[in-house]
C-alpha cells in the first residue's frame, strides 16, 4: 500500500469518524432533550406543574424551543393560574405550527375564559392570519425562484408572449399577496403579552407615575417604544401607556432584538 | 348847481356801471381759465390698503393729447391702460361743446406708506405740460385684524360647566360645543384636544352630535362631543378646550374698490351673471375659554383597607352559581359594579372574609352607559372552597370615594347559602363541574357551567385540563430551533432570494436587449457586421503573418463580399467584381483589391509582405467606414 493510499484511508475513516460522532451527539442530545420533555409530561400529569415547568424552561433554555415545548409549557402555566405566560407561549407556538387546531383552539378558548377576546378582527387580520409569517415568507420566496425558473426555460424554450405575460402578472399578483401577508405579521410577530395580573398602564416612565388604565393579563400590546425599564405601548382597544419592562414578555425575537454585528 | 348834482350822479352810475362789467369780465375770464385747465389728474380713492387699487384718471380737456411717460414710483404699480373720450354741451347764448380724453391706470401697492406721485409729463399739441403731483396714503391691510374678530363672532367652542374642585382621579363628564355660524361652510380638521396640564381627557366620540341653536338671535350649528375630564396630578391647572377647523372665507385679497360709474372696472358682470365669489380656505384653530381646577388628593383619614381606587357613585350585585356544591367544586361569582365614575381603574370587589377560600383572577367587561362614565362592570370570579364545612358564600365588599360627600362609602352584599348537592335533587339537571377532581390545582374557568371532556385519547381523564378547557398534551418533542426568529433574517434565505432576484433582472435584462434588437433591425445588422469584420480581420491578420498570400486575399475577398452582402441586403456569395464595379466609384480601392483577390483564387499571385499589410489596413479602413 502506497504512502498515497494511506493517506488517503486515514483521511476518510477521519471524516467518518467525525461525521459519525457529531452525529451521534445530536442523536444523544435529541434522545436527552426527549426524555425531559416526557418527563416534563409526565410532572404534568401527576399535577406537579412547578416540576414540569421548570423541566420545560430548562429544556427551552439549553436545547432550544419547538411548537409542542411551547404548548405544554403553555398548558403548564394555564393551569398554574399565568395566564399572561399561557397565552405568550400559546402564541409563540402558533408562530412555530401556525396550522395547528389544539394550539389555536386552546389559546382561543383560554382567552374566551378570561374575557381577552378582541371582539372586532378586521378582515385584513383574519385574512393575514391564515399563514404564519415564516409560511407568508416562504410562499413569496417560492414564487420568486418559480418566477425565475420559469423566465429561464422561456429563455430556452421560447413560448407565446401572451403566456408568458399571463403566467409572470399571476406570479406578482400572488407575490404582492404574500409580501402583504408577510408585513401584517411580522407587524403581529413584534407584540408582546402582559404577564403580570392588572398592569397599571401609567402617564410617565416611572414609578410613582398616575395610572390611566389597567390592563389585563394576557392581553395582546404593541411596544411602541423603550425608556430605561419602561415601554411605552398600546392595545388593541387603543389604550396606551407606560409599563413596567417586567410587566409584559415579547412574543418572539424581532429585527430589533437581535444582536447587531 | 342841480344840473352838476346830476352829472355827477350820472358820471358815479357810469362809473359804476364799467367797475361792475369790468368785474363781470375778470370774473368770467377767471372762471373760464379756472374751470378748463388742460390736464388733470385724479386718484379714487385718495387712500386705500395693501390689499386694494385705486384708479388714477387723468383726463385731457379740450384738447388731443397723448401720456409722454409715466413715472416710475417705488412701492407702487400702474397697470391695465384704459382710455375714454367724453363730450359735454354747454347750452345757452354761446352754446358749444367741449371734449375731453381720460386715461386710466390701476393702481396697486406693495406696502403701506405714504408715495408721492410725480408731475406726469403729458404731450398736447405738440407741447409738454405736467400734471399736479399727487400724494397717496397707501394703509396696512386690515384682513387679519378684521378676520380674527369676525372669526370669534363665525365660530367658537363652549364647554359645559365642570366643578372647580375635584378629587384626583374623578371622572368629570364634559360637554364640548362647536358652534359655526349658519350657512358658514367649515370642515373640521382634529377632533378636540385639552390644552394643560395634570388633566386627561377620555376619548370623545368621533362622530359628535349635530345640532342648531340660536346665540343672540344667530343661528348657529353646533357639533357636541362628550367627554370626561380626570385629574392625574394634585394642584391648580388652568385648562382649555381646541379644535382644528378649516372655514372657507369670501376672499377679499386685492378686492378692488372703483367708483360705481366707472365704465371699466366697476361691475364684474360675469362675476354677478354666475353668482360666483372667489373664497379662500383659512385653516383656524378654536380655543375655549380658560378654565382654572383644582385638584384635590384623596383623604387619608377612614380609608377603608380594600379601597382600591374607585371614584364616584357606585351599586353592586352579586350573584353566584351554581350554590350546590360539594366540596372543591368551582363557584362561579359574578359581582356587578354600576353606576358613575372611574370605571378604568375600578378592580374586582373582594370576599369579606378570605380564609377558607381559594379565589382566581377575575376576568372583567365593562359595559359603557348613555353618558361619560356611566357604565357597569361586571366581574367573573372562581372561587372553590378548600374546606367542607363552607355552607355561604361570605359577604362581598367593594369601597370607594364618593367626590359628592367627600367620603368613602363600602358596599357589602348578602352571604349566598350553598347547598349540597344532595339536598336538592331537583336541581341535579343543572350542570356542575366535576367532583373528582383535585381542588389544589389548575384554574377554574369563570363561566363554570359547561360539562367537563371526559378523557384524551389514551382515556386518561384530565379533570384539571377538561375545566380549564385545555387541549391534552403533545407527546412528541418535534424539532427543536434556537430562536423565534423571521424566516428572511436567516442568511440562506436571502442567499436564494438574493439569486432568484439576480436571475430575474439578467433575464429581464436579455429579454429587453433581445426585443430592442428585433424591434431594431439596422442596429442587428450593424452588429452582425462589426462582429463578422472582427473574425475576417483576425483570418486576414493569422494569414498574413504567415504569408500566405492566397488565403490572405480569400480572407480580403470574403470580407468585403460578407459586409457588402449585408449592406446591400443580398448573399455575399453572390456578390462580383461587376456589383462592386456597379455600386462603388471607379478609384474606391476595394476594387482593386477584390480584383486582385478574384484573380488569385484563379491564377495564383504574389505580394510582399508590406502589400499585405497595405492592403489589409485598406481593406479594414474602408469596410469599417461602410457601416
Amino acid at each position: 500500500m502506497t504512502v498515497h493510499s494511506r493517506l488517503s484511508l486515514f483521511l476518510s475513516l477521519l471524516f467518518f469518524v467525525v461525521i459519525g460522532g457529531f452525529c451521534g451527539l445530536c442523536l444523544a442530545g435529541e434522545s436527552n432533550s426527549n426524555e425531559q420533555f416526557l418527563a416534563a409530561n409526565q410532572a404534568y400529569e401527576a399535577g406537579d406543574l412547578a416540576t414540569a415547568i421548570e423541566i420545560y424552561e430548562s429544556l427551552a433554555a439549553h436545547a432550544g424551543v419547538s411548537a409542542s415545548l411551547c404548548y405544554n409549557l403553555s398548558n403548564s402555566y394555564a393551569r398554574n393560574g399565568q395566564i399572561g405566560k399561557a397565552v405568550a407561549g400559546y402564541e409563540r407556538a402558533l408562530l412555530l405550527a401556525p396550522g395547528d387546531k389544539d394550539i389555536r383552539t386552546t389559546l382561543q378558548l383560554l382567552r374566551q375564559d378570561n374575557g381577552l377576546l378582541t371582539e372586532h378582527i378586521s378582515v385584513r387580520q383574519q385574512l393575514a392570519t391564515l399563514l404564519g409569517l415564516n409560511q407568508w415568507t416562504a410562499l413569496a420566496a417560492f414564487l420568486l425562484v418559480a418566477m425565475a425558473l420559469l423566465q429561464l426555460a422561456a429563455w430556452f424554450f421560447p413560448v407565446a408572449a401572451k403566456v408568458s405575460w399571463s403566467v409572470t402578472a399571476g406570479c406578482l399578483l400572488l407575490l404582492a399577496i404574500c409580501l402583504a401577508g408577510v408585513l401584517v405579521q411580522y407587524q403581529n410577530w413584534q407584540q408582546a403579552v402582559i404577564i403580570s395580573p392588572e398592569t397599571s398602564l401609567l402617564i410617565s416612565p416611572f414609578a410613582g407615575a398616575e395610572s390611566t388604565h389597567i390592563i389585563e393579563e394576557g392581553r395582546l400590546v404593541r411596544i411602541m417604544k423603550v425608556h430605561n425599564n419602561y415601554a411605552l405601548i398600546n392595545d388593541d382597544q387603543g389604550r396606551r401607556g407606560w409599563i413596567p419592562g417586567s410587566s409584559f414578555e415579547r412574543i418572539a425575537v424581532t429585527m430589533a432584538d437581535q444582536p447587531k454585528p | 348847481m342841480e344840473r352838476l348834482v346830476k352829472n355827477r350822479h350820472r358820471c358815479l352810475r357810469s362809473g359804476r356801471l364799467t367797475v361792475l362789467c369790468l368785474t363781470l369780465l375778470f370774473m368770467s375770464l377767471a372762471t373760464v381759465a379756472e374751470s378748463a385747465p388742460p390736464v388733470t389728474v385724479t386718484l379714487d380713492p385718495p387712500s386705500f390698503a395693501v390689499d386694494q387699487s385705486a384708479i388714477l384718471t387723468i383726463t385731457i380737456n379740450d384738447a388731443r393729447g397723448s401720456i409722454a411717460e409715466l413715472p416710475e414710483v417705488d412701492g407702487l404699480l400702474f397697470q391695465n391702460q384704459r382710455q375714454s373720450r367724453q363730450q359735454q354741451i354747454v347750452i345757452g347764448p354761446h352754446s358749444s361743446s367741449v371734449y375731453s380724453f381720460s386715461t386710466m391706470f390701476e393702481v396697486y401697492a406693495s406696502r403701506p406708506g405714504t408715495f408721492t406721485i410725480p408731475p406726469i409729463p403729458v404731450m398736447i399739441d405738440g407741447q409738454r405740460v405736467l400734471t399736479e403731483a399727487l400724494t397717496v396714503e397707501i394703509t396696512p391691510a386690515a384682513e387679519d385684524s378684521q378676520t380674527t374678530a369676525d372669526i370669534e363672532q363665525l365660530a367658537f367652542l363652549r364647554i359645559s360647566p365642570v366643578k372647580e374642585e375635584n378629587y384626583l382621579g374623578e371622572l368629570l363628564p364634559v360637554e364640548i360645543k362647536a358652534y359655526f355660524r349658519q350657512g358658514l361652510r367649515a370642515s373640521l380638521n382634529s377632533q378636540p384636544r385639552l390644552n394643560g396640564e395634570g388633566f386627561v381627557l377620555t376619548q370623545p366620540a368621533e362622530q359628535p352630535l349635530q345640532t342648531q341653536e340660536m346665540v343672540n338671535n344667530i343661528p348657529y350649528a353646533v357639533l357636541a362631543w362628550s367627554g370626561a375630564l380626570s385629574g392625574i396630578k394634585e394642584g391648580k391647572h388652568a385648562l382649555s378646550f381646541a379644535i382644528d377647523a378649516s372655514l372657507l372665507l369670501p376672499s377679499n385679497n386685492r378686492q378692488r374698490r372703483r367708483s360705481t360709474n366707472d365704465p371699466f372696472f366697476g361691475n364684474d358682470i360675469f362675476a354677478e351673471f354666475f353668482n360666483q365669489q372667489q373664497v379662500q380656505e383659512k385653516k383656524i384653530q378654536i380655543v375655549s375659554k380658560e378654565m382654572n381646577l383644582q385638584v384635590l388628593p384623596l383623604p387619608v383619614e377612614a380609608r377603608p383597607p380594600d379601597f382600591q381606587g374607585a371614584i364616584g357613585s357606585f351599586a353592586l350585585q352579586v350573584q353566584a352559581q351554581p350554590v350546590e356544591v360539594g366540596p372543591g367544586d368551582p363557584i362561579t361569582l359574578t359581582m356587578t359594579v354600576e353606576g358613575t365614575g372611574n370605571f378604568e381603574l375600578i378592580k374586582a370587589p373582594v370576599l369579606s372574609e378570605a380564609e377558607g377560600w381559594k379565589s382566581y383572577q377575575p376576568s372583567a367587561k365593562f359595559t359603557p352607559g348613555a353618558r361619560p362614565g356611566q357604565g357597569s362592570k361586571v366581574f367573573e370570579q372562581a372561587i372553590i372552597a378548600k374546606n367542607s364545612d363552607k355552607t355561604a358564600i361570605p359577604a362581598v365588599v367593594f369601597s370607594f370615594f364618593n367626590p359628592e360627600s367627600g367620603t368613602y362609602q363600602t358596599l357589602q352584599s348578602d352571604p349566598i347559602a350553598l347547598h349540597g348537592q344532595d339536598q336538592n335533587p331537583e336541581d341535579q339537571g343543572k350542570p356542575l363541574v366535576s367532583h373528582e377532581h383535585d381542588s389544589k390545582v389548575g384554574r377554574q374557568q369563570p363561566k363554570a357551567t359547561e360539562a367537563p371532556e371526559e378523557a384524551d385519547n389514551d382515556g386518561h381523564k384530565e379533570p384539571e385540563t377538561a375545566m380549564l378547557n385545555l387541549g391534552p398534551l403533545h407527546v412528541r418533542l418535534g424539532a427543536l430551533q434556537p430562536q423565534i426568529t423571521p424566516l428572511f433574517t436567516r442568511l440562506s434565505f436571502q442567499i436564494v432570494v438574493l439569486l432568484s432576484v439576480l436571475l430575474l433582472v439578467t433575464l429581464t435584462l436579455l429579454k429587453l436587449r433581445v426585443s430592442l434588437r428585433t424591434a431594431n433591425p439596422a442596429l442587428s445588422r450593424q452588429q452582425e457586421m462589426l462582429c463578422l469584420l472582427e473574425l475576417r480581420l483576425q483570418e486576414m491578420k493569422h494569414t498574413r503573418e504567415q504569408g500566405d498570400v492566397h488565403n490572405f486575399l480569400a480572407a480580403c475577398r470574403k470580407a468585403m463580399q460578407e459586409q457588402l452582402g449585408l449592406l446591400w441586403q443580398t448573399e455575399p456569395e453572390a456578390i462580383t467584381l461587376a456589383d462592386l464595379r456597379q455600386h462603388l466609384a471607379v478609384e474606391a480601392p476595394l476594387l482593386t483589391i477584390f480584383a486582385t483577390a478574384e484573380n488569385s483564387a484563379y491564377i495564383g499571385s504574389t505580394m510582399s509582405s508590406q502589400e499585405m499589410a497595405d492592403y489589409a489596413a485598406q481593406v479594414e479602413r474602408e469596410l469599417r467606414q461602410l457601416r
